[in-house]
């Protein structure tokens, strides 16, 4: 059973130039163990929907479910919702110095997170554990770090800090926004590596929000694509990366570096991400694909099955069928 | 016959003050952001520098645009030493070379139109003015992809991938013989990154001008480069033909860089960790590598290796004590 599920989930916030419906009609399910990719550009609502899960922005307007063992975490009292927060459902953002206090020591702020959700816990106790929590990440110097004001650590460093405050109260589900966007390369593999073992140790749900869709195929068991506020395409890993079905999805992996045989032109997508305050009518990709027909304009299409019975939805009245076998592109390495 | 480069770099370092309060003179205070570096670019050429954050990439540029002065080396553009240039020769030096920004929001002046921005450096070399000014303006957002018709409104109201073709436009105008790229696509949605990286291709065709293009990303530098040379505290460890640093990087740090790319075929090796920010001033003694190094024996704490060049193969240079083989 879903540990995590959500259905219909709709957000908007106001602004100054009227109402962003940021996300519209997202639905998705995280399982323990399983890790869940949802990526889509800067503007797909990707990011939204991690948020409203916790109901971290005030501001949003939120409707639809968020079922955490079956309870409405919408709906529920504050009491019920922090006590999913942190120790339920916790969650890693992109920029470990803004997600740290920067006015005290790591470690008083892990005891801190501890002793919110485990006020039984000595403040000796809660320390011995912080310093655990630092080493579970690998930290090689977990006292030391514990000790460390974040500006003290480099980024990679931070992260992982971040990561065991996270983790420290053995959540269920490990949201992760954006968790190596602002890292080099060298050590957003190692900050991946460490959360692909963590979930590993101990059976946690991961939903990873990310923008690349390489990150996304090294490590999910299962991918969602949003585009426009909307999820376009939605299937198993080695699914989606062979058979995308999905224009957008099918673009981005064709203008993939990656992915290119190295000499020539590279495919592109044209035009721009939508405005999600002047969203294109229809589906909002047809302004940019290459298979829109007239009713791509005036009608939007469902997330449906691609056959009958499959897990591999997408919502496209055009989209790639059997057609076109991806044949021409190199499959997962 | 070979060709006389356009841009010779020679043994440049670069240091830093690290505040200006307390110890004003002690050595501890002094950060070596770039340590040693040569390299040449040829006429045409695209060059890569690509290393991690803190690696020295983006100082160095700033030294070759003379927007900081180099702490010792030389720096010589089209046969002019632009080291010691004064205001009005720099000036006139900086026509042949020109720059474009990781970040096109803060690069380009927010209350400025943009024939206004795109027509500036034209306006201060005095290359054209007026109508002229104008039309020239238009052919360029023309050739970047830009309507022309926008010519009249604010950055602001483009999106990022328009506003990093504004910066290209306005590198383009006085046709120069060197653009630096520093992180074009880094700040960009995944599906726009390859529409810019298309259009840096195509203009450098049209334009036959030699790139410096800075970049973390492997894959974007070995996809646009003809060399590459690999930054890592302040040094350049590796420099070959994109072709060939592919084929068989010779320093680890290359190595890891390679493996380390999410999706790359040998994803398996893996760097020991960094413990705190690599800071430059830690590598006066050995490899400053060597930390991380999978390969490290007592002779890189204590030596630091020299770039040297690669047996049996022509312009493969690697500063390792111990290079990779297979």
């Amino acid at each position: 059973m879903a540990v995590l599920e959500v259905r219909d989930l709709h957000v908007s916030y106001p602004t100054e130039r009227g109402s962003v419906r940021a996300v519209r009609g997202v639905s998705f399910s995280s399982y323990r163990g399983k890790m869940l990719a949802i990526v889509g550009e800067s503007g797909s609502g990707k990011s939204t929907c991690a948020q409203s899960i916790l109901k971290l922005d005030p501001s949003a307007q939120v409707s639809g479910q968020i079922l955490f063992h079956g309870e409405n975490l919408l709906t529920a009292k504050p009491r019920r919702l922090r006590a999913a927060r942190g120790s339920g459902i916790s969650i890693i953002l992109q920029d470990p110095l803004s997600g740290l206090h920067p006015y005290h020591t790591v470690g008083w702020q892990i005891v801190e997170a501890i002793r919110a959700h485990r006020p039984d816990i000595s403040k000796r106790h809660a320390r011995d554990w912080a310093i655990d929590g630092l080493d579970r990440v690998r930290l090689s110097d977990p006292l030391r770090v514990a000790e460390s004001y974040p500006f003290q650590l480099s980024g990679g460093m931070r992260q992982r800090a971040m990561i065991a405050m996270a983790v420290i109260l053995d959540p269920e589900v490990l949201i992760a926004d954006e968790p190596t966007s602002a890292l080099d390369v060298t050590v957003q593999a190692e900050i991946l590596e460490l959360i692909g073992n963590l979930k590993a140790e101990s059976d946690m749900a991961v939903v990873l929000i990310t923008h690349d869709l390489e990150v996304a195929s090294q490590m999910a068991d299962e991918v969602v694509v949003m585009y426009g506020g909307s999820i376009v395409e939605r299937a198993d890993r080695l699914e989606l990366f062979a058979h995308p079905v999905h224009p957008y999805t099918d673009g981005l992996l064709r203008s993939s570096l990656m992915r290119h045989d190295g000499s020539g032109t590279l495919n592109s997508i044209p035009g721009q991400p939508p405005d999600p305050l002047e969203l294109p009518g229809g589906c909002c990709f047809h302004p940019r694909c290459s298979r829109a027909t007239p009713r791509c304009q005036t009608d939007s299409p469902q997330l449906l099955p691609i056959r009958p019975g499959a897990s591999h939805e997408c919502s496209c009245w055009n989209a790639l069928g059997d057609e076109i076998q991806m044949s021409d592109r190199t499959l997962l390495r | 016959m070979t060709m006389e480069p356009l841009l010779k770099v020679l043994d440049v370092t670069k240091d830093f003050r690290r505040s200006s309060l307390g110890r004003r003179s002690s050595t501890q205070n002094i950060i070596r952001a770039v340590d040693g570096v040569s390299l040449e670019i040829l006429p045409g050429e695209t060059l890569g520098l690509v290393g991690e954050s803190g690696s020295g990439k983006t100082t160095l540029a700033r030294c070759i645009m003379r927007t900081c002065n180099v702490t010792s080396g030389r720096i010589v553009f089209d046969g002019i030493d632009t080291t010691d240039l004064g205001r009005r020769q720099l000036l006139d030096a900086r026509r042949n070379i020109q720059m474009v920004f990781q970040d096109s929001q803060g690069a380009l002046n927010p209350r400025r139109r943009v024939t206004q921005i795109i027509g500036e450096p034209m306006a201060i070399h005095g290359v054209a003015k007026g109508s002229e000014l104008r039309r020239r303006v238009a052919d360029l957002m023309e050739m970047v992809g830009l309507n022309p018709n926008d010519a009249d409104r604010f950055p602001g109201d483009f999106s990022g991938g328009q506003r990093q073709r504004i910066g290209l436009a306005r590198a383009l105008g006085l046709r120069p013989k060197l653009v630096v790229l520093d992180e074009p696509v880094s700040a960009l949605d995944s599906s726009i990154q390859a529409q810019i990286l298309n259009l840096i291709v195509d203009l450098k065709k049209q334009f036959e001008m030699a790139y410096l293009l800075i970049a973390h990303d492997l894959s974007v530098v070995n996809h646009l480069s003809d060399q590459v040379a690999v930054m890592y505290g302040g040094r350049i460890v590796e420099c070959a033909r994109a072709e060939e640093l592919n084929r068989l990087p010779r320093h680890y740090f290359t190595h890891a860089l390679h493996s380390a790319e999410p999706g790359s075929p040998t994803h398996t090796s893996r760097l020991a960790s960094r413990d705190s920010t690599i800071s430059p001033e830690n590598g006066a003694l050995g490899c400053s590598f060597s930390q991380r190094c999978p390969a490290a024996e007592d002779l890189c704490r204590e030596t630091v290796p020299t770039l040297v060049p690669v047996p049996n193969e022509e312009g493969h240079r690697v500063a390792c004590h111990f290079p990779r083989t297979t």
